[in-house]
């Protein structure tokens, strides 16, 4: 692992899939290969999101959009819950 | 043969003359055939 | 000497898929072209004109939309290419309007900035101000454009609010291209964008809080429930179906109505003769066979407008995305696979949204069994012969939902097997979309989209089943002979087509006859409808009362020469899955030709269809009569 993601990673980082539903959470890293198109498709670091469902295509909502995005995707995204 | 005979003949002459210059013309097909009925343009 | 014209400068249209590009387009061009509520729907670049408020003309791009300009899918692509004026036929544009949602500039800036980094004059659309607004976003134009460096102009597309201020922006000299404030020169770039754009939303679109449920929320919560929305997307495809049965009968009475007054008329105008039968039987009987169904086509098409327009769309592809995935496919293929079932032309144009180039090669290869609308007549006039409306119309529905069903799920078998011949991806592809709000539906929209696609089918019964119905009575009359009106038309090229058509179709339970109206089908399929009502024709000479005696009662009094009914139950169902499986459409072999890249692909595609339809109906056919039926 990249030692940036590593730092990131020592504090109390969950995945998008490892939240529960309807909990609130600020994205700290997206590290995989579908990053770049997560952070095309707007979810960016430092952006808080509400997953509001899970299972194999999870629905999260995202600055007012409601995106769904696939389990392996989901996988890629490391999040830390809103205080 | 009588006149509706003729006048029958006649229409089915020019509508054969009509596809054959179509399908004369259609030569260069694009993509989208404009009789399909699907109303893309 | 005159001055030669200018050529008109070009302004393209680029943003995010679902930020109402093409609902700017339209407003500004005045064109009608396709909006939908869900992102997929504009894959092919449109272009059309509108003119300054000083009478100057602009030539306009719709540009497919587009999450970033980097690595994109092939929709994608296409906009970037334009961007770069490396689209063959399109001059590279002289100013670019980028279309934001005013609710997500926090998404949608992204492509803004990279537009802007390209160094072309750009104007900013921040569209869709009013429904920010209610949601609580206190927006700031002015600031955006102070810190971005461009125009930026507040706009509600769908209400034409903004637009002229919009055509006031493009003033010639067109702003000279910005240079990127944020692009300082060392750093990932990616990450300065970001940082920027974050700051740019906490200045100028403050949002109060981050996650309100909405009533999309609340509907949500049950229509993508796993269990029930599963349940409720089968219960709206379900009545769907049944409204289109249901609905159609009244005017669809009205229609053989005019059709057998019509007829009443020309035969008391004209003596018995060749220009009567032309027109009578030809003529009316071609071509009415196919304007009849005219309600239904309406009716389908209204129902797609609202499907696509409410937003359901999107749910619908999320909730099949499962399914799918057991077919080889993602959800991303739905959408283009239900365009299909309007055409598959559209439906294969649609593909380009598929990242998986295999995967989209799949999706093209199985959407013509996505039953068209072209189908709609044969099976609407199979149908009731099947199961006479007095058994209830729910289950006429319930067979229409059934042939549905079963080109689905071939479709879907076939694609799987095809899949995994294809291998897998070199890169990963996963699913994701974007879920829009639900809207009412616009009916002022819809209802043009409807007409349109109506005209479309009545201007193509008026010139293509026109001409075909007029050859085939020609076919079915010459070469004469005398003799009563069997003889006759056993004497005739499309009787002798005939007897050597049916060795191949009666194992199909099909006689000559029908064989040759299915023959004439591949050049449309509507034109079978058109071929039975010329070659089932009542007899010339018992004309003296007025026999409005409708197509589908001349169908169930056919016999065969032993006297025998030609239209059993078994011989009806063979016919249906002969047509669901058959391709029977030039155009869509031609586009899939284009789309897929290669002619051997789409002739394949023909003969494997076509092979099939053929062994299904010898199936049914033949399995039907050894099981006893």
């Amino acid at each position: 692992m990249a030692p940036a993601l590593a730092t990131e990673l020592e504090t109390d980082c969950l995945t998008l899939n490892q939240v529960g539903v309807g909990c609130d959470v600020t994205i700290r890293v997206l590290s995989g290969p579908g990053c770049e198109r997560l952070r095309d498709l707007g979810l960016c670091e430092q952006l808080q999101v509400r997953k509001l469902s899970g299972g194999r295509n999870l629905i999260c909502s995202v600055c007012g959009t409601r995106l769904a995005i696939s389990r392996d995707l989901a996988a890629q995204v490391w999040v830390e819950p809103v205080a | 043969m009588d006149t509706q005979s003729l006048i029958a003949a006649g229409i089915v002459l020019v509508t054969l003359v009509i596809f054959a210059l179509r399908l004369a013309r259609r030569k260069p097909a694009r993509g989208c055939g404009h009789d399909c009925g699907c109303g893309k343009k | 000497m005159h001055a030669l014209p200018p050529t008109p400068s070009t302004i393209a249209l680029i943003g995010n898929p679902n930020a109402g590009k093409t609902t700017l387009f339209n407003a500004l061009t005045g064109a009608n072209q396709k909006v939908g509520n869900y992102s997929g729907v504009t894959v092919e670049l449109t272009s059309g004109e509108t003119f300054t408020p000083h009478g100057k003309k602009l030539r306009v791009l719709d540009l497919p939309g587009c999450y970033s300009l980097r690595a994109p899918s092939p929709d994608e692509q296409v906009a970037v290419d334009a961007l770069h004026g490396h689209l063959p036929g399109y001059p590279k544009p002289d100013l670019v309007v980028c279309v934001v949602d005013a609710s997500n500039l926090e998404r949608h800036l992204q492509l803004a900035l990279q537009v802007i980094e390209l160094q072309l004059p750009t104007v900013i659309a921040l569209n869709m101000v009013d429904m920010a607004e209610k949601s609580g976003l206190r927006l700031d134009p002015a600031k955006l454009a102070e810190e971005l460096g461009v125009p930026v102009v507040p706009l509600q597309a769908s209400t034409g609010k903004g637009v002229i201020e919009l055509k006031q922006a493009l003033r010639f000299p067109f702003p000279t291209a910005p240079a990127a404030l944020w692009a300082t020169g060392d750093g990932d770039l990616e990450a300065a964008r970001r940082a920027f754009i974050r700051q740019l939303c906490e200045l100028a679109a403050r949002r109060p809080d981050a996650h309100q449920l909405t009533r999309s929320d609340q509907l949500d919560a049950w229509l993508l429930h796993p269990v029930f929305g599963g349940v409720a997307f089968l219960a709206i495809m379900f009545t769907v179906f049944w409204g289109i049965f249901s609905f159609a009968k009244i005017p669809m009475g009205w229609i053989e109505g005019a059709q057998g007054a019509v007829a009443d008329w020309l035969r008391a105008l004209l003596a018995a003769g060749d220009l009567r039968s032309l027109l009578v039987d030809g003529v009316l009987g071609g071509v009415g066979g196919v304007l009849v169904f005219l309600p239904q086509i309406v009716l389908l098409f209204l129902f797609i407008g609202l499907l696509e327009s409410s937003g359901y769309m999107a749910r619908a592809a999320y909730l099949m995305d499962g399914v799918m995935a057991r077919a080889g496919l993602s959800g991303k293929a739905f959408l283009p696979l239900f365009s299909s079932y309007a055409c598959a032309i559209p439906g294969v144009m649609a593909t380009r949204t598929i990242g998986s180039a295999k995967e989209r090669l799949v999706t093209i290869f199985i959407a013509p069994w996505m039953s068209c609308s072209a189908r709609l007549p044969v099976y609407f006039l199979i149908i009731p012969l099947l199961l006479h409306e007095s058994e209830g119309s729910w289950k006429q529905a319930l067979v229409l939902f059934a042939i549905y069903t079963l080109g689905t799920l071939s479709a879907f078998a076939v694609a799987r097997v095809l899949r995994r011949r294809l291998g897998p991806d070199p890169a990963a592809h996963h699913f994701m979309l974007e879920l829009p709000p639900y809207r009412l539906p616009q009916w002022g929209y819809i209802l043009r989209h409807v007409l349109e696609r109506a005209w479309s089918f009545v201007a193509k019964a008026g010139t293509l089943i026109l001409g075909l119905s007029i050859l085939l009575w020609a076919l079915s009359t010459y070469p004469k002979c005398d003799g009563d009106a069997t003889a006759a038309l056993a004497a005739s090229a499309m009787g002798r087509i005939g007897r050597v058509i049916e060795p191949v179709v009666k194992p199909l339970g099909f006689d000559g006859r029908v064989g040759t109206a299915i023959l004439t089908s591949f050049a449309a399929r509507e034109v079978f409808n058109s071929s039975l009502a010329v070659l089932f024709r009542v007899d010339k000479t018992a004309d003296k009362k007025a026999t409005r005696n409708s197509l589908r009662e001349r169908l169930a009094a056919a016999r065969w020469p032993d006297g025998r009914p030609l239209f059993t139950p078994l011989s009806m169902l063979s016919l249906l899955v002969f047509y669901i499986y058959a391709l029977q459409c030039l155009p869509t072999t031609a586009v899939v030709a284009k789309e897929a890249g290669s002619w051997p692909w789409a002739l394949g595609q023909f003969a494997f269809m076509s092979g099939f339809a053929y062994l299904a109906a010898l199936v049914i056919f033949q399995g039907g009569r050894l099981l006893g039926f």
